[in-house]
């Protein structure tokens, strides 16, 4: 154990809990990854944390100690599990969150005002609505955990008397560094700091200013969700007054949009963090999210996604390869940099280039190098989760992939004998208790140099 | 891609005095098509023929300009006789001025405040004939350019929705077709298009608003417009003028019910893509007339599809899906599928056939022309039987048997076989499931047998000029017919239409005139939970509800009868009567000697055929409480939205209560309470 670098990954259902311990100079240090999940019980997420408890080091007075805590995004399956009771006899070091904790952020305004949209129109749908899309909204509103925020804040900071880090590529690198070997490093690929600016874009959406200043998105984006304030509007002159009304109450914004937008947003502004180890390479992208348009490329003043930001302005750290990945986004098709070549000309797309450096497909004769976990489960309510051809891709780049896992014939599913990187939720199948899920799943490395 | 305008959009052809082209609108419904363009009362609006991507893809899909009738009260908007471009849009909260039709000039202009009319702007040029192009390079971008500035100008948009919603129109109202003005399934008579709603992954045809809604989707940076394609307003004015032709179809009563909405909306779109010549002639060449690699034809709204869902299409045509694989599905997009894949092979059957019989012949002739020659008999065989379909509650293998009457009627000698095609395509679907062999004689149950052999029917005479006059007279008639029709005595019937029409047979010939009759009655009907079959109705559990029952009668001119088709209800017999009929039928078909010994009357054809009908009534509203069940389960029935309102907290299914009586009534289909949730599988972005 002395010198190996584990990685845990604790099977929590659909969401991610993961626990690194690097081996530093003198010690090693314990790192949490998020700490949420969706559709399985709260109660899930304590047992892990107690599991992890066991691994952690006394810090004195009944406490465990724990250097550092990360939570990549705002979303329930990433930290749902940051209940009070869970963490009372932890003694945490270091706190590390999203930007898009941090309200009072002035280069996220903009984003925290199509949050609130969000919020507000879907608190008034879930009066209204009923059957499924009851339940959807629902979960809509429970995502962001309001709780979770108070507590990743407030709470948890000032019961271990520390402050929170908002952590973003720009954040200085003396902040960041915690090992006392100068060449272990943690690096952050992502956000960048300027988060209106990178992702939340202004054009499109008929949004008429073209103000993209942090204040002037946030107007528009209000007004762009202003629901049922519907103000005096000459009618048109080629219907009845009476016609027109009817139509203004039949036609409907769609709340659920506003949801959608301020979701693939927080998703791009997950911490992306990358440890280099003893010549290892270590990447956790959170449910980074990459965009197909403009053949992947960055446009100012739009909402581009988190990879194809990275790949403009951090690309030297993705263009060596990985000794590990955690598969974005529980293996969701938007979050791993790859998309299927074109069906009929088998056209490659240009964010491909970045899985080929981080997880290149290995030479013939020769095995891959890098290894991947998804954390993840497959629900009904969101049956394309993993996406199985992506996963199939994973598997062929891989040096875990498993053969062996047979995923019930849903209508969307991974084939048998398709090797696939390993999966928390079926990675029980390879063991001799294929009854019983596996707590976690768990991958040491030696140094390099 | 055809020669742009050089001047902006919406021409003049004709250069006729007007005091000529006045007489000529006068009598234009019976001039030719040809006629119509040449004396300029046709006009020619540019529109996408696919959509802006497939435009940016495959210039050959580009924008093409559509010939529209030129009416003489048009005004901005665009506003015709029918259709009332409004644009409004509920996220903004504004209304964006109207295009501005310029009369004089015959063109539509960007409206513009205090600007003279020689100072405003025209709406974007086209290029030009990419075959006479020399500088292919410089071309390509101008042409790249057009599509974006396109794309970017609402007022394209505007005149854009309003010609496909036009052509569409008048489509169906070709003799071809349907051969009659078609009204709209609202009260009034021009029907609201909205090409920018709001932002949503949608578009849809409200019937209480009289609208139809086209939202734009997808990246906020590069935002699709519902509105710019041509598919997606085909399948959405498919379903207005459906609502329009059938009114009870929009009434909660069968998976199948909903799914032909569906159907006629996807067919609609299929067909319009069918009559359009570039379209026609790019599949001609690509697929040398294979129409089974037709992808452009049978994926319909590609944008659609590959933005919303991932996937190169939305429904596709080319499917090999069969009754029994979609039993379960309550998904009406889904099982739609079965009927869409059902009629595409009947029409990739005609055209192989006709190509395949003219490869030797002297005249050879192109796929493309066997392509045109094929959609020409489809279009024939596919709509004109909508006017033979019952008033409610319309199954598959009703519309089926509708096809096969109408092709009877319509081409009675059957010279090329397609009849045959039809008969082995249905089959195979399973939308009946009896033992019918290809080529052979159908059997005895076969649900086909009957449609081909229509019994005369003993009515009450009435004059057919009379009965064709009004409603009253013609409910006189289904007055007096009761028995014959399977009326109960005690039900008020209503005539819910009734019009004559003018159609095409199969060589173009006009048909005689036949005259439409629909009625319908409304039986209730208690819910009641019953936990031994399944059955709990929430808390509409005690309430009563209507099981529309009724038919469609269809006579020529002289007052024959050529087709029925029905909807029984189970009021026509009562019980006693049923058993004394079902006592002597069960004596006959044991010892039909000792029955006859016995002096035991032998049950009429018109009693069977009571007893049939009662069957098949007690069936149905089975089958509807089971639906309905399912569709509460499943949380798909809710309530209508304060003030009537639409938006995403309304269900599929909605149940108003109006003097004791509950009516349940199908929705918009707003994306994210659409039955399909599920199977749809959306981009998640938890």
């Amino acid at each position: 154990m002395a010198d190996k670098l584990l990685v845990r990954i604790y099977n929590v259902g659909l969401g991610d809990c993961i626990y690194l311990r690097v081996p530093d100079e003198n010690d090693h240090l314990h790192i949490l990854i998020d700490c949420g999940n969706k559709f399985s019980e709260l109660e899930l997420l304590g047992q892990r944390i107690e599991e992890l408890k066991t691994e952690l080091p006394d810090a004195g007075s009944g406490k465990k100690r724990l250097d550092l805590l990360v939570v990549t995004h705002p979303h329930e399956d990433h930290h749902k599990g940051f209940e009070e009771e869970f963490f009372a006899d932890l003694k945490i070091e270091r706190i590390w969150l999203s930007p898009a904790y941090d309200r009072l952020n002035p280069d996220a305004q903009g984003f925290h005002a199509l949050q609130d949209a969000a919020q507000r129109s879907l608190q008034g749908l879930s009066e209204q609505a009923m059957g499924e899309l009851k339940v959807e909204v629902e979960e809509l509103l429970r995502l962001s955990k309001s709780e979770a925020i108070e507590m990743l804040t407030s709470t948890l900071p000032q019961a271990n008397g520390i402050e929170p880090l908002y952590v973003s590529a720009d954040t200085p690198g003396d902040q960041i560094q915690i090992f006392d070997d100068p060449n272990i490093r943690l690096k952050v690929l992502g956000p960048m700091g300027d988060i209106d600016a990178y992702y939340l874009g202004g054009d499109g959406l008929q949004i008429s200013t073209k103000d993209l200043t942090s204040q002037g998105l946030a107007d528009e984006y209000q007004a762009l969700f202003q629901f049922s304030e519907s103000g005096e509007i000459q009618p048109p002159k080629n219907i009845s007054s009476q016609d027109f009304k009817l139509l203004r109450d039949r036609v409907s914004p769609f709340a659920l949009a506003a949801a959608e937008i301020s979701g693939h947003v927080a998703n791009n502004l997950s911490v992306v963090l990358l440890l280099e180890w003893r010549g290892r390479r270590l990447l956790f992208p959170g449910d980074a999210e990459w965009k197909k348009s403009f053949k992947g490329e960055v446009k100012a003043g739009r909402s581009n996604g988190s990879w194809n930001v990275m790949w403009l302005e951090k690309k030297e750290a993705l263009s060596q390869p990985l000794d590990f990945l955690k598969i974005g986004h529980h293996g969701s098709e938007n979050a791993t940099p790859w998309k299927p070549p074109h069906p009929q000309t088998g056209e490659q797309h240009p964010i491909n280039q970045i899985l080929d450096q981080l997880l290149p497909s290995p030479q013939q004769g020769s095995s891959p190098r890098g290894f991947a976990v998804a954390s993840t489960a497959r629900t009904s309510r969101w049956p394309s989760i993993p996406d199985p051809q992506l996963m199939m891709e994973l598997g062929k780049r891989v040096a875990n992939s498993r053969l062996e896992y047979a995923e019930d014939s849903q209508t969307v599913h991974v084939p048998a004998n398709e090797p696939q990187p390993q999966r928390t939720d079926l990675e029980a199948q390879a063991t001799q208790t294929p009854d019983e899920p596996v707590p976690f799943i768990e991958i040491e490395f030696v140094p390099m140099d | 891609m055809s020669a742009g305008p050089q001047k902006p959009w919406g021409r003049k052809n004709s250069q006729l005095p007007e005091y000529v082209k006045d007489s000529l609108y006068q009598v234009y419904h019976f001039l030719g098509k040809r006629t119509l363009k040449r004396v300029g009362l046709m006009m020619e609006i540019p529109v996408f023929i696919k959509d802006p991507l497939v435009a940016l893809e495959n210039p050959l899909l580009g924008i093409q300009e559509i010939s529209v009738r030129l009416e003489d009260g048009l005004f901005d908007g665009p506003t015709s006789a029918r259709v009332a471009v409004v644009d409004f849009n509920s996220n903004t909260q504004t209304l964006t001025d109207p295009v501005v039709w310029d009369a004089d000039q015959g063109w539509f202009y960007i409206p513009r405040d205090n600007t003279q009319l020689d100072e405003i702007e025209w709406l974007p040029e086209a290029p030009r004939d990419i075959s006479r192009v020399k500088d292919p390079e410089k071309y390509h971008q101008e042409y790249a350019d057009f599509i974006e500035k396109t794309v970017r100008n609402p007022y394209f948009h505007q005149l854009n929705v309003w010609a496909v919603v036009q052509r569409v129109l008048e489509f169906y109202e070709e003799e071809q077709a349907l051969g009659r003005p078609v009204p709209w399934g609202f009260d009034g008579n021009r029907l609201i298009v909205v090409p920018h709603a709001g932002y949503g992954e949608n578009a849809f045809y409200d019937q209480n608003s009289k609208s139809l809604q086209f939202y734009y989707f997808g990246d906020q940076e590069d935002p699709g417009f519902t509105c710019l394609s041509f598919d997606i307003i085909a399948h959405e004015t498919g379903h207005a003028i459906l609502d329009g032709i059938r009114p009870f179809y929009n009434q909660v009563s069968s998976v199948q019910t909903a799914a032909f909405h569906e159907f006629v909306g996807d067919l609609t779109a299929i067909l319009l893509a069918l009559f359009n010549r570039d379209i026609r002639q790019f599949v001609g060449q690509t697929t040398e007339g294979r129409l089974e690699e037709a992808d452009v034809l049978a994926n319909i709204a590609p944008e659609f599809g590959k933005e919303v869902q991932g996937r190169p299409y939305l429904r596709t045509a080319f499917n090999d899906l069969t009754m029994s694989e979609l039993q379960d599905s309550l998904s009406p997009h889904k099982v739609s599928q079965v009927l869409t894949g059902s009629m595409f092979d009947i029409l990739t059957g005609i055209a192989s056939k006709h190509l395949e019989k003219n490869l030797n012949s002297a005249r050879k002739i192109t796929p493309a022309q066997a392509l045109w020659w094929a959609a020409d008999r489809f279009r024939r065989v596919a709509l004109q039987p909508l006017d033979l379909c019952p008033p409610c509650d319309i199954q598959f293998i009703d519309y089926a048997r509708a096809v096969i009457r109408n092709d009877l009627l319509t081409n009675p000698v059957d010279e090329q076989g397609y009849r045959g095609i039809m008969l082995d395509v249905f089959h195979q679907r399973g939308l009946c499931s009896c033992d019918y062999e290809s080529g052979g004689d159908l059997p005895v149950d076969c649900q086909f047998a009957d449609v081909y052999t229509l019994d005369r029917m003993q009515f009450i005479y009435h004059d057919i000029g009379r009965v064709s006059r009004s409603r009253t007279a013609a409910y006189y008639f289904l007055n007096d017919n009761r028995k014959i029709l399977h009326i109960p005595p005690h039900q008020d019937v209503k005539v819910v239409d009734l019009y004559d029409n003018s159609k095409y047979g199969a060589a173009a010939e006009r048909l005689p005139r036949e005259v439409v009759l629909e009625y319908l009655w409304q039986e209730e009907v208690t819910l009641n939970n019953d936990p031994e079959k399944d059955l709990s109705f929430g808390r509409w559990n005690g309430k009563t509800f209507n099981l529309d029952c009724g038919g469609t009668l269809v006579f020529d001119g002289r007052g024959n009868l050529l087709s029925w088709f029905r909807k029984p209800g189970t009021e026509h017999l009562p019980e006693e009567e049923e058993n004394y009929i079902l006592e002597r039928k069960l004596a006959w078909e044991e010892d039909p000697d000792q029955a006859k010994e016995k002096k035991i009357k032998k049950p009429t054809k018109l009693e069977l055929a009571k007893l049939a009908d009662l069957s098949v009534g007690r069936e149905r509203k089975g089958a509807l409480l089971k639906y309905l069940a399912a569709m509460i389960r499943r949380g798909l029935v809710g309530e209508p939205g304060p003030e009537n309102q639409i938006g995403e907290g309304l269900s599929p299914v909605v149940a108003v209560e109006d003097a004791g009586v509950v009516h349940f009534e199908t929705t918009p289909h707003l994306r994210k309470s659409d039955f399909d949730n599920q199977e749809a599988g959306w981009r998640i972005n938890y």
